[in-house]
């Protein structure tokens, strides 16, 4: 096997997983080839790493942090919610002023329609007399009677 | 830790916290912090980071506590939020340090790297730890999220592969396949950083 090959399966080499025929393949080439055995040990003291990682510290003061964040979270939603309620109670009235102002609009339209309205009827009743001046009704009431 | 002899069971806990009872939590918090901080460094590869997610795991295990319907173990849950919210907090760090890339091109600052200090010496030792830090810090960010949760769970947590399966809701045979797959492509990014850097 090259270095190539070798550098795919250092990982798991380096972690103690590979058997057999596949782990004395690897360190029969280590035997020979110093880069590889650089990265080995580069690779096993980076996984080392992860292992010291993982070494429990003591936090005392790590509950009191916690609940720090949660009181403040619970209060940020009391004001978020408190903030909602006063929006909606605002739209409320907005809306109910616009509710307003329509039916008021609706309210006044109509009495100037039924003024409009006798209007025509008079305009239209003065053009009827129009269409027929009282003096040819006459003349033709005369005309009538002569017969 | 205080054992607590109130607590002997999860449903204990749960019950308690449901209830409002500080020192259920309390033993829960003091019961998990470690794990979680250690699950959420794994992802973060920053004690301070990993802090500041763990405290909100368990502001959302306490506010969660009357969702928590008891199909899983107390801590497979807990591990499942510690891992989303780590998720959650990799990807709003990436978008904003994108955003931040951007305001800094269309401010038209030079985009140089900060230049080394006194504070930045230290000894070979250390620098050599810093290195093997930033290496394996560097590999984590390149796997996928699912290969990243199963190694971190697996090498941080130390947990079994079924364990890890119901964390992440999979089978057995997925998570065989995700460690050993990020485990590959860590041994790839590994190579270049050390063909990069150390040689």
């Amino acid at each position: 096997m090259d270095c190539r090959e070798i550098n795919k399966a250092l990982f798991f080499y380096a972690e103690n997983t590979l058997q057999g025929d596949q782990r004395s393949t690897i360190e029969e080439h280590l035997r020979e080839c110093a880069d590889c055995r650089a990265f080995l040990l580069f690779l096993r003291e980076t996984l080392d790493n992860i292992d010291a990682d993982r070494l429990e510290k003591s936090d005392p003061l790590f509950f009191t942090r916690v609940t720090e964040r949660l009181n403040n979270k619970i209060e940020a939603g009391s004001f978020l919610k408190r903030r909602f309620v006063s929006y909606l109670a605002a739209a409320a009235v907005f809306t109910g002023v616009i509710a307003g102002g329509i039916s008021m609009g609706k309210l006044f339209s109509g009495s100037i329609l039924s003024e409009r309205q006798a209007l025509n009827e008079e305009i239209s009743f003065l053009d009827e007399l129009k269409q027929e001046p009282i003096e040819s009704f006459f003349l033709t009431l005369n005309e009538d009677e002569n017969e | 830790m205080k054992e607590n002899n109130l607590y002997k069971t999860e449903s204990d806990i749960l019950s308690g916290i449901k209830s409002g009872d500080q020192e259920a939590f309390r033993f829960l918090v003091e019961k998990f912090s470690n794990k979680v901080k250690r699950t959420c460094f794994g992802f973060v590869q920053s004690e301070a980071d990993a802090d500041d997610i763990a405290q909100d795991v368990f502001v959302e295990v306490f506010l969660s506590s009357g969702k928590f319907r008891g199909e899983s173990s107390l801590s497979t849950w807990i591990y499942r939020i510690a891992v989303n919210k780590s998720l959650n907090y990799i990807r709003s760090t990436g978008s904003r340090k994108l955003m931040s890339l951007f305001e800094r091109v269309a401010d038209d600052k030079t985009f140089s790297p900060e230049p080394a200090s006194n504070a930045d010496y230290c000894p070979d030792s250390d620098l050599k730890r810093s290195e093997q830090a930033k290496a394996i810090k560097q590999a984590l960010n390149l796997l996928a999220p699912n290969q990243k949760s199963a190694f971190i769970l697996s090498k941080y947590d130390d947990l079994s592969y079924e364990e890890i399966a119901d964390v992440m809701g999979t089978t057995v045979s997925s998570v065989e396949s995700l460690i050993f797959r990020a485990k590959q492509n860590l041994q790839k990014s590994l190579y270049s950083f050390y063909k990069k850097n150390m040689l």
